[in-house]
């Protein structure tokens, strides 16, 4: 920020920008009287609501979780390999938000109401506003994995939301020298694609010191994966013969799973486990459907330059929930639509046309403590165009397993906690 | 990114070149709108592009130094583990832009 730079914008003319020494913002009215809220206390939520606070201050923004508190999914494989304890993915929601001077309000959406928009929670209470931003992550489509549900989670945990990462670490802790642990992975889309594979990375670490004659068989929806190469080359280097993966084009779909003896039956086989992880498929956290904002998909139908549903005006999407063109479901992403979703929606509150976002996203996956491997993407509008295109990708190649790249990830998971959470 | 440098954000400065151009300023507006190309730098490099742990600070570079450095980066010229990634997916021309919004000075 430099005097220099504004001159040049002709910013501390006309009366609009008070004094280049100043450093409090103009106050926009149009912003001080918006009301704003953010349902939602994870990666997307919190980011939006603190980014439109630190872009305009005066700008009141209230967010909903139904907790005082957010268990994140993020760094949950850690937790399930021994290196993390499961209550360092608690995070508590008030009081970084309110040191922002964002009000936290708990309570259960039920639906929302157009012209006047409002918002209506379960106890009662009907909140006016001019723009919704939801973030209300994923839920999983028990209806396609036959045999398992919801209430079987809690001997077969998924682990991919809520608080199942300390009970899937147990499961694993516990499990018979020799025993197999399967992971079953989803079809695409889904939260972090390559969040099963570093599971298996961390707990054959773990295995490697504890239970060394254990296998992972990861049974997988899919015919390739995310960083398959690098992980493949990681596996054949630090865990040899430990995780077999096995492809949908081997053993087909799913047909069902028998609970009661932990086993996957699949098209052609069936396989037995001691300890199982179904990763179910997914869609949009329940308030997106609740809230008609969904498509068939089962994912929120957005306008990638804004994250306005199509299906509602003044509703924005963001994060795991939302369609984004090309970009994966990760922490990552969301807190980059989160910033570009802040700009969006104070120019809407200003009457102002939109930004054209550049979005990134950048995934790191450990193999242990001290190998990393990433995936990187740069998303952007061909000129003219709505659509949002990937414009360049990229991913750590087989070669190089990470050693510098663990360090970064470190750094990096510091870092979007503090700002995230802190 | 250690072996690297640049990509963006400073929010302060963006506050200003985003969201307080003035209304009847078209001009300032359209040059307000290409600071959007560097706001997901942040989630690497800070949200005042100060930097952090191994990342490296932005905010001090010169306008020239982060073109060289991103355009370094794109042609592989300059070992790095992920900018390289990032840095191919910026056209000289929103290099430009993107170190001009950084610095807060017109690039000459």
């Amino acid at each position: 920020m430099t005097l220099s730079r504004r001159d040049f914008l002709g910013l501390s003319s006309g009366g609009l920008f008070l004094s280049a020494c100043q450093l409090t913002p103009p106050q926009y009215p149009a912003l001080k009287r918006a009301r704003v809220i953010v349902v939602g206390g994870g990666f997307g939520g919190l980011n939006v609501a603190k980014a439109i606070k630190r872009l305009a201050p005066e700008c009141p923004v209230t967010l909903i979780d139904r907790d005082l508190s957010y268990t994140r999914c993020l760094g949950s494989n850690l937790v399930i390999g021994g290196f993390a304890s499961e209550q360092s993915l608690q995070q508590d929601l008030p009081s970084p938000l309110a040191a922002k001077n964002i009000t936290f309000q708990v309570g259960e959406v039920v639906r929302v109401s157009h012209n006047p928009s409002r918002l209506h929670l379960a106890d009662g209470q009907t909140l006016p506003f001019d723009r919704l931003i939801l973030s209300p992550g994923i839920d999983f489509r028990w209806d396609q994995v036959p045999g398992m549900g919801e209430s079987l989670s809690g001997q077969i945990p998924h682990a991919y939301k809520g608080g199942q990462a300390g009970l899937l670490a147990y499961q694993i802790k516990n499990m018979r020298q020799g025993g197999t642990l399967i992971i079953t992975a989803p079809q695409n889309p889904y939260r972090c694609p390559p969040g099963p594979y570093e599971r298996a990375s961390l707990v054959a670490a773990y295995f490697k010191q504890h239970n060394p004659k254990a296998k992972i068989l990861i049974l997988d929806a899919k015919s390739r994966f995310s960083k398959q190469k690098a992980f493949t080359a990681a596996w054949d280097r630090y865990y040899p013969g430990m995780i077999e993966w096995i492809s949908y084009e081997t053993e087909g779909e799913m047909d069902h799973v028998d609970a009661p003896k932990r086993t996957v039956h699949m098209a052609f086989n069936r396989f037995r486990a001691d300890v199982l992880n179904v990763i179910p498929p997914q869609k949009a956290g329940r308030l997106g459907e609740q809230l008609g904002l969904t498509d068939a998909s089962g994912w929120c139908d957005v306008d990638p330059m804004t994250f306005e549903s199509r299906r509602h005006p003044r509703i924005h999407v963001i994060g795991d929930a939302a369609t984004i063109g090309p970009m994966p479901k990760s922490a990552f992403a969301a807190q980059a639509q989160a910033r570009a979703c802040a700009v969006a929606v104070i120019q809407s509150l200003l009457g102002r046309p939109p930004l054209e976002p550049r979005l990134i996203n950048h995934c790191y996956s450990f193999i242990d403590q001290q190998h990393a491997i990433s995936i990187t993407g740069v998303y952007g509008f061909k000129a003219g165009s709505k659509e949002l295109i990937t414009l360049s990708q990229g991913e750590t190649p087989p070669g190089a397993l990470g050693e510098t790249e663990a360090a970064e990830a470190q750094g990096w998971y510091q870092l979007i906690l503090e700002q995230t959470f802190g | 990114m250690r072996t690297s440098s640049p990509a963006p954000i400073r929010p302060s400065l963006w506050v200003l070149l985003c969201l307080f151009a003035p209304a009847g300023a078209p001009a300032a507006f359209g040059e307000a709108a290409e600071c959007s190309l560097i706001l997901a730098c942040a989630g690497c490099h800070g949200d005042d592009g100060a930097g952090s742990g191994p990342f490296p600070a932005l905010h001090s570079l010169k306008p020239h130094e982060v073109v060289s450095t991103m355009r370094a980066f794109r042609l592989g010229e300059r070992p790095a583990t992920v900018m390289q990634r990032i840095a191919a997916g910026y056209t000289d021309p929103e290099l430009s832009k993107m170190a001009d919004c950084l610095s807060g000075e017109p690039l000459e």
